[in-house]
């Protein structure tokens, strides 16, 4: 989220797309409610009418897979009826930049594009360059740091300033291009890509665009709806765009907000657990292209804005994790952090692997791919594969006794298979951080039973043992193991996870003294951290090891602002922590005008009041310089909108983007029409794995859309929840929502068992006929949608189903290969009993 | 102790069914254990229906509609009513209310003669036939006597279930409904301020009683009345025992005459008994 | 002295039998009836009370029906020696009967047949009212195969029931046993050995015992 839980209830309009916050984050709607009290409207934009659809104002079915055309018909009723921000375009964004003229758009190609690599040349999207100025390293610049002794050396960048056009009417400035872009997603076209009929098509976009006005804002809450699909990551870029046209980032009450799907998915990501990253989003060093700490810094650090300073963090990570011998001299260590080979390595890549055999063994840590992957048969396929798995985990779960999976030859399968029993969260403590990046201190309420030990414990223990097992015997590169700095450790040789927060947080080496910003982090090695952007969320010096005397363990539960005279707007500043430096709102430099003027006074978060910021919230840019004992505040004209970015302005168009630097409709890989856009059918970017391809199947052959989805009542592949008779209790049975029409067709009615088959698996599911799922009319016919849970397996003696994901395909996005897990085809029957 | 009630606001329910599964685990109440014991209930509405070990459920109701549906949501539990069938009912005084006015069963006294799940307008009371008792929601009595919440209200996550002073609640209730009217649900309305004497539960209905699968002026009818049999009855047998005494007392030293026939002349014969 | 067999040995056994069970369905229902008393007892008594109640309603019900079953004779003759067309004298005794009751013996009361007019009522009644009485019993036992409504008035009229039938059963034990100074030595036609004397005959049913007296085939001379 860029804003957070409690800052929902400042919205005005609310648009819950692709995700079902009601269901699946219940207390969200604690703060939707406050917001509808105040008089705000919220709109579900979803292709089954779901339980937030049922507290929704306003609902919009769409087709699933079309939430593209959606965003584009938005975007073309935003400019052909001048319903943007103008003010906060022209300030906050890239809207005035000049694109270089070898950008082009052709029938859903971009410049640049190579066909047989599937993939983009992004230079073909650069921007015009007015300027380029050189980092001043100089004693006194900016840029000093880069000579302190102890950084390694690495050729200084330069800051390529773009030529601009304040006036938005120079044709290839991002603003024209992107109003043209768009102009082609009219409300007819749109209608029949998405079925959405168009007088609600209309009066939704009215609705939404309705927060473009100054001082109104709006929120898109949005889950795996929006980025289980193969253009993912682009529907996350259509809403960051809209929220931008709108005047919405930055803002309270407004904001992209995910609702992370896990109450420590937000934490996981945070330290680095997608395939592509390091801890604190530092990308993961490519082999090829990252042969040394200099190339790493020269090609990943950004030439402007916050991200310049992105060799503090890694040398930083790198002293955590290496501690004494991360040298210069040996480029702190850098050749012993894992390269990426320039292949991807996702989730579904790994399980190609398994079944090509290059991956021999997996460790599972509380998953469950048997049932929760794409394409789960073949998961289970591959990983009978493997010569040894192990699973930890609180339950036996589907993929710890995968060979027993219905189908699979048991006897054929030869993996040895561990199950590692952990502790739940309360039998551990440690910290979470939930999806407005709160980082919350949990305590240990209870032991563990039996043999039961906390996931750190765990890998510690492994840790410990494979070290004494290469010190003893040697291997393939020792060194990245046995010159790791394990300083977690109690008297009693145990994990102590509050050390581990100490290392996270980060401290000066030469004493050991916590840090309180990363604005302290250093690249010369004086300073370690395990993830900067946590820093200062466990940094009191005097009481180091107790959580509840750092800010993570903080629970103050007054809302009040950082300074008098700015409002009150649910921040809660004094409860947690939130990354970074306990900002709750993110570039919330662009609540105000280039003046510091707040769009809207009542909801300020930050406001220049002529001679020094007035923050409530903890300003995303340097409001002030401090030098010694003098403090001087910096004026708005020197502030920067969006620090994270090259241009320190938010991005309408993105030249970092996998399939082009506009968001672009394209068709699902399996889809019930073809693309009315282009003749592009599907995301150009996208390579397909053997395993996906051979299983794509056809409209002809299967003509039925199918989505998955979640429930309140369970809990991810069902692992915990289908243990627990009293969940099991709220909903017993695998089932699948089917329209009534659908039903009628078919000669089903609610109770029977339905067949729902496609190449990747066939699952039977009991029928729940409802008017929640309805036909819809896309590109001149009749499209039938059914929608089923997927929280079932084969695993539990309580409750036991009909897998989803045996349906679902291992096609991913081009820039994540997240899965497209939320729009593919199948064929129904009812089961003749 | 004052008049306490639970608010129910069904526009404010995301019929997650938290409440539910609270219910369930702070009175200790199981759930089958085996997958072979749960059947499909063909809708979200899990559990069905009440039971011995379920005292709390959310109903669901669709009402389709061109786009999408109306879906009316409502808690399922007891009402708690001042004029409580179940306790007009109970043969043996083993349901009554409590100060704050929640309808409990006490399970010491309960003999399972199930009079209570008869006469509930609202089948609230289950029996269970393996204990041979009744069972329904007792308002969390003792979390509410330890002045806490009742466990349904402490885990609601939207504000849809309150708990608290009965005219307090009658209050909010009743603001709710206004706003719901002004926000063009014409339909709503409240509930339980005045049925059988008042409820102690209150409900603000979205979309009208009816929708929400409630019953509109609910009344005790003459059956409820029954126990009234009991002094009637009382009343009746000592009139008739003092009246059957009164005549044993004046018929008291009575002696008959010996009676004898003559069929052959057909002659009575009658021997008066000496006085 | 000479006696009439009044009452077989078959019709005095399932008198005894009802007897026993009707005046336990009464005793083990008035502790379900009266709150206090259930308390009194105590949960197991109580329990106890109502398996004893639903054992002795099977009987209750059972027997007279077993009994028609064996002895359809014998039912129509009940039937008919209960409900029969009155004549003047059954409507004189009718009359004079709650005189008779409650002040004084001196009345001199018409000849009845087998069956006074007043017992047709009473017992015809208890008859009526044990059906009554069994049905919304059977109802309140099994309520699940009920509407709640035709439940909840099977609790009521149950009840009512008890209360009428308590009152009709004081009546008949009051004569029927010879409580009533009058109706002396009446018991052991039920209880006893079925046979009524000659004088008792003639005083209670007079126009009955003259045609048996005559007839002569139930008539014991010792």
């Amino acid at each position: 989220m860029t804003n957070h839980w409690t800052d929902l209830q400042n919205s005005d309009v609310i648009m819950i797309n692709g995700s079902n916050a009601a269901e699946n984050h219940p207390i969200s709607m604690k703060w939707v409610q406050v917001a509808k009290d105040r008089g705000a409207k919220v709109m579900v934009v979803d292709p089954r009418f779901s339980r937030s659809a049922a507290l929704a104002d306003m609902y919009v079915p769409i087709r699933t897979g079309s939430d593209m055309a959606y965003y584009g018909g938005l975007f073309n009723h935003i400019f052909a009826n001048k319903l943007y921000h103008e003010d906060y375009v022209k300030t906050h964004t890239n809207a005035s930049y000049i694109v270089k003229s070898t950008y082009t758009f052709d029938d859903g190609i971009f410049s640049g594009y190579d066909a047989e690599k599937k993939s983009y040349d992004a230079k073909q999207w650069a921007y015009e360059v007015a300027e380029e100025v050189p980092w001043d390293t100089s004693a006194t610049g900016a840029y000093a740091w880069v000579n302190k002794p102890g950084t390694p050396a690495f050729t200084p960048l330069v800051n390529k300033k773009a030529k601009k056009d304040p006036t938005l009417q120079d044709p290839n400035c991002v603003f024209q291009l992107m109003k043209k872009h768009y102009e082609r997603y009219t409300p007819e076209v749109v209608s029949q890509i998405t079925g959405i009929p168009q007088d609600l098509l209309i009066e939704s976009y009215d609705l939404y665009a309705s927060t473009g006005e100054p001082g109104k804002a709006g929120v898109i809450m949005y889950a795996m709806g929006q980025t289980q699909h193969s253009y993912g990551s682009q529907n996350c870029r259509a809403m960051s765009v809209l929220q931008l046209l709108l005047g919405n980032i930055g803002i309270a009450g407004g904001g992209v907000d995910a609702l992370r799907g896990e109450s420590n998915v937000q934490g996981s990501t945070d330290m680095g657990l997608l395939f592509g990253n390091l801890p604190g989003y530092l990308n993961l060093p490519n082999a090829s292209a990252h042969k040394n700490l200099a190339e790493y810094i020269e090609k990943e650090t950004q030439y402007a804005g916050w991200w310049t300073n992105r060799p503090k963090y890694l040398i930083s990570m790198l002293k955590e994790w290496y501690g004494d011998y991360a040298t210069v001299e040996n480029d702190y260590a850098f050749d012993m952090v894992p390269k990426f080979s320039g292949k991807p390595h996702s989730h579904i890549h790994m399980f190609q692997e398994m079944e090509t055999g290059s991956i021999e063994g997996l460790m599972l840590w509380g998953q469950n791919p048997a049932v929760g992957g794409p394409n789960c048969g073949q998961e289970r396929r591959a990983m009978a594969k493997l010569k040894w798995m192990v699973a930890v985990d609180l339950w036996e779960t589907e993929t710890a006794i995968f060979w027993k999976a219905p189908g699979a030859d048991t006897a054929a399968i030869e993996t040895e298979v561990f199950m590692l029993p952990a502790a739940c969260h309360y039998e551990k403590q440690g910290e979470v951080a939930n999806s407005g990046r709160w980082i919350q201190w949990r305590y240990k309420a209870v032991e563990p039973p039996g043999e039961c030990k906390d996931d750190a414990e765990i890998i510690s223990e492994i840790y410990l043992k494979l070290k004494e097992l290469y010190e003893a015997e040697g291997g393939a590169n020792p060194e990245q193991l046995t010159k790791l700095s394990w300083d977690y450790l109690d008297a009693d040789g145990h994990i102590d996870i509050t050390k581990i927060a100490k290392g996270v947080n980060g401290y000066t080496v030469a004493d050991g003294k916590a840090l309180a910003s990363f604005g302290n982090l250093q690249a010369d090695g004086s300073t370690a951290c395990g993830c900067w952007i946590y820093t200062g969320y466990f940094a009191n010096n005097d009481a180091p090891s107790d959580p509840t005397q750092q800010k993570t363990g903080a629970r103050d539960n007054t809302d009040k602002p950082l300074d008098e005279g700015m409002p009150v707007v649910g921040s809660y500043l004094g409860w947690s922590f939130a990354w970074p430096l306990n900002r709750r709102v993110i570039y919330n430099r662009c609540s105000c005008d280039a003046t510091g003027k707040p769009y809207n006074e009542e909801k300020a978060l930050v406001k220049w009041n002529g001679t020094k910021w007035l923050r409530g919230d903890v300003p995303d840019f340097g409001f002030q310089v401090v030098a010694g004992d003098v403090t001087t505040p910096t004026p708005p004209e020197k502030t920067l909108s969006f620090m994270m970015t090259n241009e320190t302005v938010a991005r309408l168009f993105a030249s970092g983007m996998k399939e082009g630097p506009f968001p672009e409709h394209y068709e699902p890989f399996e889809s019930p029409v073809q693309n009315q856009l282009s003749s592009q059918q599907t995301n150009p970017a996208v390579s397909v794995v053997a395993s996906a391809a051979e299983t794509m199947g056809t409209a002809d052959e299967f003509p039925i859309v199918m989505t998955t989805f979640r429930l309140t009542e369970h809990w991810q592949t069902g692992g915990l929840t289908r243990n627990l008779p009293w969940l099991v209790e709220t909903m017993p049975k695998m089932f699948v929502e089917i329209s009534k029409e659908l039903a009628e067709e078919n000669g089903i009615v609610s109770g029977d068992n339905v067949v729902i088959e496609n190449k990747r698996g066939v699952i039977t599911a009991y029928a729940m006929v409802t008017g929640r799922v309805k036909p819809m009319e896309v590109g001149g016919k009749t499209v039938h949608q059914i929608a089923a849970p997927w929280h079932w397996g084969y695993g539990s003696t309580c409750s036991i189903g009909g897998m989803a994901n045996d349906l679902t395909p291992n096609v991913g996005d081009a820039n994540t290969h997240i899965p497209e897990y939320k729009s593919f085809l199948v064929k129904i029957r009812k089961q003749e009993v | 102790m004052a008049e306490t009630a639970i608010l129910y606001d069904s526009s404010k329910c995301t019929a997650c069914k938290g409440c539910q599964v609270a219910c369930k685990q702070w009175n200790q109440l199981p759930s089958p254990l085996t997958n072979d014991e749960y059947t499909y209930t063909e809708s979200f509405q899990a559990p069905l229906d009440l039971a011995p070990n379920t005292w709390l459920i959310i109903n669901f109701r669709e009402e389709d509609k061109e786009i999408g549906i109306d879906w009316n949501f409502m808690r399922n539990s007891c009402f708690h009513c001042t004029e409580a069938a179940c306790e007009m009912a109970c043969p043996v005084g083993a349901i009554s209310h409590k100060d704050n006015g929640a309808v409990v069963i006490d399970q010491e006294k309960c003999i399972g003669c199930r009079y209570c799940v008869a006469a509930c307008p609202f089948s609230v009371p289950r029996w269970d036939e393996a204990k041979n008792k009744t069972f329904k929601c007792w308002q969390c009595f003792d979390r509410t006597s330890a002045e806490r919440q009742p466990s349904c209200v402490s885990t609601c996550p939207t504000g849809a279930l309150e708990y608290g002073d009965r005219a307090d609640m009658l209050g909010i209730a009743r603001e709710r409904v206004d706003q719901l009217k002004a926000a063009g649900y014409d339909k709503a309305e409240m509930y339980g301020e005045k049925e059988l004497g008042g409820l102690h539960t209150i409900v603000v209905a979205q979309r009208g009683l009816e929708a929400h699968g409630l019953i509109r002026d609910p009344k005790i009818g003459i059956t409820d009345f029954w126990q009234f049999l009991k002094p009637l009855g009382g009343l009746g047998i000592a009139a008739t025992t003092a009246g059957l005494g009164f005549s044993y007392l004046m018929a008291l030293g009575y002696k008959r005459g010996e009676y004898s026939y003559d069929e052959k002349t057909d002659t009575l014969n009658v021997k008066e008994v000496e006085k | 002295m000479r006696y009439i067999q009044r009452h077989s040995a078959f019709a005095r056994g399932l008198h005894w039998i009802h007897t026993i069970a009707c005046l336990s369905l009464f005793a083990t229902g008035l502790i379900l009836f009266i709150p206090s008393v259930a308390a009194a007892v105590g949960m197991a008594t109580v329990q106890g009370a109502r398996m004893v109640h639903r054992v002795m309603a099977v009987i209750f019900i059972v027997a007279p029906i077993a009994a028609i079953i064996i002895s359809p004779k014998g039912f129509v003759h009940l039937w008919k020696s209960l409900f029969f067309k009155w004549d003047a004298d059954d409507k004189e005794f009718m009359a004079k009967f709650f005189p008779y009751l409650f002040f004084g013996a001196k009345q001199h009361m018409p000849p009845q047949k087998i069956n006074k007019s007043g017992q047709g009522v009473a017992d015809g009644a208890l008859i009526f009212l044990s059906i009554a009485i069994s049905i919304t019993g059977v109802i309140i036992w099994f309520p699940e195969l009920f509407s709640a409504g035709i439940v909840r008035w099977s609790i009521m009229l149950h009840s009512g029931l008890m209360v009428l039938i308590g009152v009709f059963m004081l009546a008949h034990i009051y004569l029927g046993a010879g409580i009533f100074q009058p109706y002396r030595g009446s018991g052991k036609l039920m209880f006893g050995d079925g046979r009524v004397s000659e004088s008792d005959a003639l005083y209670h049913w007079g126009t009955w015992a003259k045609e048996e007296l005559k007839k002569g085939d139930n008539v014991i001379a010792e």
